[in-house]
């Protein structure tokens, strides 16, 4: 019986986990990188996202990051009058 | 006995589970769109997108998003290794890129459209899935060694002409388009988007599961309202999560 309750509670814990139910506070990344626009103009991006707890994880949120950032530099860029 | 029972049907049942539920999500076939939007003579979304199956759900995504990525995590990796600051040009990124993704769940019959809007993966429920109000006409031609038949969709303002094979038996197409008796080949409507097949059944990808970036579900409202309050703080420099860019020297 013991060890159903054990089961049980392991696979409510996988639901949970799963669910992003079970609070987990990641340390937070802080990156920097330059960039030039289609203008020519010279940029410092500085970004901070939270540690996802491996690199693929990391990397999508870097460069969903700076892409938010990009596309704002580059529609300014595209705003502006030649 | 009783607990050795009990061992074997919960590791049963758990494996069970997995295995069900991810091979739903195996990618049956992927099929490549050339998708562009023209909007007053002006070209704002030139891009590769890809359309992944699987039993469950499909995936409509842009490739040029992807080539992104990889160029942004290939100049930090290069700053590593060289101990610099990471450094990315307008040409080495792409741009035109189409930046939403379309979910077709079979099961719930949803259409999902994600977007990211500050920082933020977020969705709306677009429509159900339905063969409803296709049109399909007699007119017929061969697009890329397939005969395709011609339908036609009225939905509001929106007139959209497809252009579809029944050699490859699916109800899927680009985009949100969902319900005609074979995969859509070419599409095109009156608001200026365009989408052709480049090609199907990338060998590469059969198999692999289907990813979809975890995403919030908000009401239409609520979406306008972000992309407000986003373009609004951009305008004025302010970024999510501290986020900034600041005018280096030249």
């Amino acid at each position: 019986m013991k060890i159903l309750k054990l089961m049980l509670c392991l696979l409510m814990l996988n639901v949970a986990s799963h669910a992003s139910l079970v609070s987990k506070s990641n340390p937070m990344l802080r990156e920097t990188m330059k960039y030039q626009d289609s203008c020519g103009n010279n940029w410092i991006l500085i970004i901070h996202f939270e540690d996802q707890g491996n690199e693929t994880a990391n990397n999508n949120e870097r460069a969903s990051h700076y892409g938010d950032l990009i596309d704002g530099l580059e529609q300014k860029c595209a705003d502006t009058p030649t | 006995m009783y607990r050795k029972i009990s061992v074997s049907f919960s590791i049963l049942l758990l494996s069970l589970t997995t295995a069900f539920g991810q091979a739903a999500d195996v990618i049956s076939s992927t099929y490549r769109y050339h998708v562009s939007f023209v909007n007053n003579g002006k070209t704002v979304v030139d891009d590769i997108c890809q359309l992944d199956v699987s039993k469950n759900q499909s995936y409509f995504y842009s490739l040029g998003n992807e080539d992104r990525k990889k160029k942004i995590t290939e100049a930090f990796l290069k700053a590593q290794q060289t101990g610099s600051v990471a450094t990315l040009t307008s040409k080495d990124y792409k741009k035109n890129i189409y930046r939403y993704s379309t979910i077709k769940n079979y099961k719930s019959k949803q259409v999902i459209i994600s977007e990211r809007v500050s920082s933020q993966q977020l969705a709306i429920i677009q429509d159900t899935l339905s063969s409803k109000g296709w049109v399909i006409s007699k007119e017929k031609k061969t697009i890329n060694n397939m005969v395709c038949y011609e339908a036609q969709l009225k939905k509001g303002d929106v007139t959209t002409t497809a252009w579809f094979t029944t050699s490859i038996p699916l109800q899927e197409g680009p985009f949100y388009y969902y319900g005609l008796p074979g995969l859509i080949v070419s599409l095109k409507n009156n608001l200026g988007w365009e989408a052709q097949l480049e090609s199907s059944s990338d060998k590469t990808n059969k198999g692999k599961i289907i990813k979809i970036p975890r995403y919030t579900l908000v009401s239409e409202k609520q979406l306008e309202k972000a992309k407000k309050n986003a373009k609004a703080l951009a305008d004025q420099g302010i970024y999510s999560n501290g986020d900034k860019v600041e005018k280096a020297q030249n």
